[in-house]
């Protein structure tokens, strides 16, 4: 009698991981999963900076954007002087002066030329997008 | 003033023709600053990004803007030829703290070296500029020997004619940018301790009289691009000679800028010189996001954030120096890119009509 309850017990394990490997909520994010959610930042191209402290959009114009050969990426605003400055090695990064400790830096997607790096600080959690087009 | 060497000229017709900017600054990150808030940041964006190692990098930076044909240099403290290149410093490294780490970069900023030859080395010394009374030394150029600074009698050298703005402005340019806690020496006779104002009322009085009556030319220009082109930053004072009038002269606490943005309902305090090789161009303006066809003749490719003698291109055509005449461009956007040896990079600026 145990050993048919036993055998029992495995042939329902069975079924039940087979099932679930077969589900279809492989791309469901999970409860404490680290990995961050689709934003809609990754389907805008253009060269910027996105964060709750600054935001400098190549195309509105007098935007200086560059890059060291290090791989630090820049960018200003000429009018007033607004800028930041990020390295991706380190990494590190800096707005209008001011250094941030960071939380994660990954590159999230690359895309021709183009890469958005993704940035979280740690003492806001602020999620700062910088999307780079090196040419 | 003039030299009489066939390059000399061909480089100041050509850089005559590329700075021809209109008598106003833009916007420049200097703007609104007064007092020592004003030098503080001129030390802050006009550093040198290098400074030469090697004897033979500054003789190549000399030979460069005041090189001419058979491998001569012209001396500027004689204005003959030198057979082998041969520079003194204007403000002399004794002034400073011997033991600090600006003793060792002011002897080789190319910006406070001018080419002289062994007599200037022996007899200039590390003396004052001034007005000599006795002379103990006079080629008939320049002069050494004593006269009156705030009262007493010293020793001092009097500068050639023709150079004795170019000189001002390169002790403006050392005192601004290598200020000192204690000067040393015969420094202090031209300088006050700290931060500011730098200059004491002799050197206020003195280099703001030299300044105004030898205004900048097209050989200090060309030497000023010859040197940032190897050291990464510009002579404030020769680039923006109005900046001194800002620090020690008739502006002296007002705000810079803030008459100069093209903005004064006044209009320009003086009247635009003409463009001509005589009357050269008194500033350039760096990059900024919007031109006015109309009332700028060209965009200076020069910005405190981009390395002197980078290459550009505007919408992927090859620029020919470091400015592009508006003439040249349609109305609308257009994108500039440069790169040097240590970045590259790209902005979009408006051409307005």
């Amino acid at each position: 009698m145990r050993k048919t309850l036993l055998y029992l017990c495995i042939i329902i394990t069975a079924f039940v991981s087979s099932c679930s490997s077969q589900s279809g909520f492989e791309d469901v994010e999970r409860p404490g999963s680290n990995k961050p959610k689709p934003s809609p930042e990754l389907e805008d191209a253009s060269m910027r900076l996105v964060s709750p402290m600054l935001r400098l959009d190549y195309n509105d114009g007098g935007i200086l954007f560059s890059i060291s050969d290090a791989g630090v990426i820049s960018g200003v605003r000429l009018k007033d002087e607004s800028r930041f400055e990020y390295d991706p090695a380190k990494p590190s990064l800096s707005i209008n002066g001011r250094d941030y400790q960071l939380e994660e830096a990954a590159v999230v997607k690359n895309e021709g030329a183009v890469s958005w790096h993704r940035i979280v600080i740690s003492e806001s959690k602020a999620e700062v997008f910088v999307v780079f087009e090196n040419l | 003033m003039k030299l009489s060497c066939r390059k000399n000229i061909i480089v100041g017709l050509v850089l005559s023709t590329a700075i021809a900017a209109p008598a106003s600054y833009g916007k420049s990150p200097l703007d609104g600053l007064s007092q020592d808030k004003l030098t503080e940041k001129i030390r802050e964006v006009y550093r040198p990004e290098r400074y030469p190692a090697l004897i033979s990098d500054i003789n190549n930076v000399i030979r460069s803007y005041s090189g001419i044909e058979g491998g001569l240099t012209i001396d500027c403290f004689s204005a003959k030829a030198m057979t082998t290149v041969s520079y003194i410093p204007v403000a002399a490294p004794a002034w400073w703290d011997d033991l600090s780490e600006t003793a060792a970069l002011i002897k080789s900023d190319l910006h406070n070296l001018l080419p002289g030859n062994g007599d200037v080395v022996k007899n200039k010394n590390d003396y004052p500029p001034g007005i000599v009374t006795e002379a103990e030394y006079d080629n008939g150029v320049w002069k050494a020997g004593t006269g009156i600074v705030s009262g007493i009698e010293t020793n001092m050298y009097q500068p050639p004619e023709k150079f004795k703005g170019d000189i001002a402005r390169i002790y403006m340019y050392m005192g601004t940018l290598y200020p000192s806690t204690l000067w040393h020496g015969r420094g202090i006779m031209l300088y006050v301790d700290g931060m500011y104002p730098i200059l004491n009322s002799y050197g206020r009085e003195l280099l703001m009289k030299w300044h105004r009556e030898d205004p900048v030319d097209d050989f200090e220009l060309t030497r000023d691009n010859a040197n940032a082109a190897y050291q990464g930053n510009h002579n404030p004072f020769v680039v923006m000679p109005e900046l001194a009038e800002y620090i020690w002269g008739n502006k002296m606490g007002e705000a810079f800028g803030e008459k100069n943005a093209g903005e004064d309902p006044d209009g320009p305090t003086e009247p635009e010189k003409p463009d001509n090789p005589d009357n050269p161009p008194a500033s350039r303006t760096p990059l900024k996001a919007v031109y006015c066809k109309s009332s700028e003749g060209q965009i200076d490719l020069i910005s405190p954030y981009i390395k002197a003698g980078s290459k550009w291109t505007v919408d992927g055509k090859a620029v020919e120096g470091d400015a592009i005449k508006t003439d040249a461009l349609d109305i609308g956007r257009h994108e500039l890119r440069y790169v040097n040896d240590k970045s590259r990079g790209r902005i979009i600026i408006e051409l307005k009509p």
